[in-house]
């Protein structure tokens, strides 16, 4: 059975869908990443998934068990690296991970080895013995990361698991990434940064107002928006948006940008050569170019 | 660090452990702070007033004191322990978001909380029965029969400050709920003078409230003598506690579970 099985989920606030019909599978050694602009629902799915979220359609299975009979029994081989770390600021990075190898019921040499062994994985050995209000965001971040393996787990959850880190520390997860998928842990991951997801992720889904709009393989979704697209910066980009339509080009409009596919470079000169102002590059697709596509055509 | 638990060990304890450990990292501020209120009252209370007042039944006031000191301050450690430490990591350090990711159930985390902060009670209790005896105000023949009614006693209140805590959603409501409930029911309870100064409505009354049995058990507790009303206040307590961690426990998972 698949790490993680939701089928038809919805959930409703006073009313309103926050969740709408949401299918997700993840399955072991895959990296999932779920992706979509700001208050998308990408958040209320983890949620939903770990148990912390009441769903009112639907169901979710995560590792076999039922979460809303059997959460419990899941959790205990689940990792989760939340959006706010909750460290024990005043105690060490060594005891913060075993005070919560102990919330798991784990104790002893094993785990002595194995907070070692991760400490150096990530190469924070040398922060072992340092208070947590001592450290940076970054290097918090990745003890976060540390803390969520402590247990072994099969199912790795991760909300952002890099806004605070560098480019090195970003290397460094991707690769942790990467290792755990060889082993056949199956991860499920949010981030805002898209090159991120490009690396990391073997499958996407778009979120957007709370319902998966697109969902597949990285390489095969970017081919859907034909492998390059066109990138145009102006001024007035509503107007320049209203002139391309016209021209049957198939374009959305990002917050300072739009972005056209399925259509050659030529084709769009040629439709914008009387405006004033505008800046043309062609480039390769990217993930961003598909949460901006979805989130057009979502209305948003 | 020595914490050698295995998965069989009960979860709860888990959440017991880690507050003790933090805790111990600020223990001597903790300790000064926490147990400094209740022996300031006795010693200035039962000095200053104590002459005045004579013998109270049968004791000097500051004999009568103690019993009633011991228990309010257990009671005050526990409310504090609950209302400013457990609420602080359940809302505002998002401590419990952290331990509900493991096997932790909201159950577990609850009940770990109550311990602790009947734990920190229990100590408060045990301090001042010590002072209280180094001044020889009690006689220690007792210490066997306070433990375990301090453990009822704080055990209780820290049940009802966790159903006071589980609808709280800043501080305001704790500084509400001592001014209203906890600091009449000190003066109601017989702590500080006898009960039987009070009208015998308020008095019934009082008797209903969870105070007024614990000072009850611990007066009976120290002076030896038979409580008439032993089993009473053992269920009154025990009814208070269930109840009070049954209705915080559906509401947390109301709240934490949205």
């Amino acid at each position: 059975m698949k790490p993680i099985i939701m089928q038809g989920v919805s959930k409703f606030v006073r009313g309103k869908p926050i969740l709408n019909d949401v299918n997700l599978e993840v399955s072991r050694g895959e990296c999932h990443g779920l992706i979509g602009p700001n208050g998308a629902g990408k958040s209320t799915t983890i949620s939903a998934i770990i148990g912390r979220s009441r769903i009112d359609i639907g169901s979710i299975f995560m590792l076999g068990n039922d979460m809303r009979t059997n959460s419990r029994f899941a959790r205990a081989k689940v990792g989760v690296v939340p959006q706010v770390s909750c460290l024990e600021h005043s105690l060490s990075v060594r005891e913060n991970i075993k005070l919560y190898a102990a919330f798991f019921g784990l104790g002893g040499r094993h785990i002595r080895d194995r907070i070692s062994w991760l400490l150096e994985k990530l190469e924070l050995t040398s922060y072992a013995d340092n208070r947590i209000s001592e450290l940076s965001g970054g290097i918090k971040q990745k003890i976060s990361l540390v803390r969520a393996l402590i247990n072994n787990p099969e199912l790795l959850i991760l909300d952002e698991p890099s806004s605070n880190l560098d480019v090195s520390g970003r290397n460094s997860v991707i690769d942790l990434i990467k290792d755990l998928k060889s082993r056949g842990v199956a991860i499920l991951m949010t981030s805002h940064a898209m090159e991120e997801i490009e690396l990391a992720c073997d499958r996407v889904s778009i979120i957007s107002g709370g319902h998966v709009v697109a969902s597949g393989s990285v390489g095969r979704m970017l081919e859907s928006l034909g492998g390059s697209v066109i990138d145009i910066q102006c001024q007035d980009i509503e107007q320049a948006a209203q002139i391309l339509r016209r021209s049957a080009v198939e374009c959305f409009v990002g917050p300072s940008n739009i972005v056209c596919i399925n259509t050659t470079f030529a084709h769009v000169r040629h439709a914008l050569v009387q405006s004033v102002g505008v800046k043309v590059t062609e480039r390769a697709a990217s993930v961003s170019d598909l949460v901006a596509q979805a989130h057009c055509r979502m209305g948003g | 660090m020595r914490y050698k638990a295995s998965f069989e060990s009960p979860a709860w304890f888990a959440v017991w452990y880690r507050n003790y450990l933090t805790w111990r990292r600020g223990a001597l501020l903790h300790f000064i702070g926490t147990v400094a209120d209740p022996i300031v009252a006795l010693l200035g209370l039962g000095i200053g007033i104590g002459p005045i007042v004579g013998l109270v039944d049968g004791q000097p006031y500051i004999s009568f004191l103690a019993g009633g000191l011991i228990v309010t301050g257990a009671m005050a450690a526990t409310n504090g322990e609950m209302f400013y430490g457990a609420f602080t990591r359940f809302y505002i350090d998002q401590t419990w978001s952290a331990m509900l990711y493991t096997r932790l159930s909201v159950a577990d985390v609850l009940f770990g909380e109550v311990c602790w902060g009947a734990t920190r009670g229990c100590a408060i209790g045990v301090i001042v029965y010590i002072v209280s005896l180094c001044f020889g105000y009690v006689s220690w023949h007792c210490l066997f029969m306070i433990v375990p009614i301090l453990i009822v006693v704080c055990l209780t209140f820290s049940c009802i400050s966790a159903l006071v805590v589980s609808f709280a959603k800043g501080y305001e409501l704790f500084l509400i709920c001592q001014s209203v409930f906890f600091v009449p029911l000190v003066f109601t309870s017989g702590a500080i003078f006898p009960a039987s100064q009070m009208p015998r409505a308020i008095r019934w009354w009082a008797s209903m409230l969870p105070l007024y049995p614990s000072v009850e058990l611990m007066r009976g507790a120290l002076n030896g003598a038979y409580v008439p009303n032993f089993m009473s206040d053992v269920v009154i307590l025990a009814s208070y506690a269930v109840i009070a961690f049954g209705l915080a426990l559906a509401v947390l998972k109301r709240r934490i579970v949205s």
